[in-house]
């Protein structure tokens, strides 16, 4: 049941950050129209990524370097999955631009997860200081 | 509440039994104020023997099978292991939080998240230590942020 919302905790960010993204490459890159299966496409790419973050869990132990490590071993997964999606939904030709660019999205989407992770740990931890404030008025 | 007093058998120590049905607020709260109140541990340090009060003690942390009972400034050795500490204090302000540490969270001076869903506890003695991700629900309950 944990591993199950973890996995939805991630889908939920990572289909943000995919919809982000696409919204901005369509906007950018053509008329700013999208089919319809798109839509579909997003969603399944984000249930695949989600589904490689929630096995992408380290030891509690994990020094801040071995953490940093996991996180670009993580990132090179992704954009493995998603070069893999790109060419199956036709997002992207097989060529070095086209996995660049992929390359360049999964950073991009990477990056919008991570930080609403970390904002939700902040307001998190915030609300903890706040209870402890009340019951011991630190 | 039906309060009944009887004498120990003779060399026996004093003992507290709640009996009830289910631990309410008010039998935690008791419970809180029994321990946090009046109980003392014995600590070693090269001094000797010094008997602790709970409340002076920010946290424990089991080091090669020795478990170190840490105050504002002074560390001592006690003779328990770190189970029966969590078991004994379970309705305290102490939280089992890591493998080898359990805190005192009215000790806490203030949280922040640190990396994999763990949460460093700055003391106020000016002392960090973190509190492991799986240990974290605890904590809410203990503030009583359930959810």
């Amino acid at each position: 049941m944990k591993r199950l919302k973890n996995f939805i905790q991630w889908f939920v960010y990572i289909t943000t950050g995919i919809l982000i993204v696409t919204a901005i490459s369509f906007s950018i890159l053509t008329d700013g129209t999208m089919p319809t299966v798109t839509l579909w496409q997003m969603l399944l790419a984000g249930f695949l990524t989600a589904g490689v973050t929630a096995l992408f869990s380290p030891d509690e132990q994990t020094s801040k370097r071995a953490f940093l490590i996991g996180m670009f071993g993580h990132y090179l997964c992704l954009c493995a999955v998603m070069v893999g999606c790109g060419v199956w939904f036709g997002w992207i030709n097989l060529t070095l631009p086209g996995v660049l660019m992929m390359c360049v999205d999964v950073a991009l989407v990477y990056g919008i997860t991570f930080t609403i992770y970390c904002l939700l740990e902040k307001k998190n931890a915030d609300e903890l200081n706040r209870k402890l404030q009340e019951k011991y008025n630190a | 509440m039906k309060i009944t007093i009887e004498s120990p058998q003779p060399g026996a120590q004093d003992e507290i039994i709640i009996r009830c049905a289910a631990l309410d607020d008010d039998l935690l709260n008791l419970i809180y104020a029994l321990k946090m109140g009046r109980d003392k541990l014995s600590g070693y340090s090269e001094k000797g023997m010094t008997m602790l009060s709970i409340q002076d003690i920010y946290y424990f942390e089991s080091v090669d099978n020795r478990v170190f009972a840490y105050c504002e400034k002074e560390v001592y050795e006690v003779r328990r292991k770190l189970y029966e500490l969590e078991a004994e204090y379970a309705y305290t302000d102490f939280l089992r939080a890591s493998k080898s540490t359990i805190v005192n969270i009215s000790k806490i001076a203030r949280l922040t998240s640190a990396f994999n869903g763990r949460l460093e506890a700055r003391l106020k003695n000016g002392e960090k230590t973190i509190i492991s991700r799986q240990y974290v629900p605890e904590l809410k309950k203990k503030l009583g942020i359930e959810r």
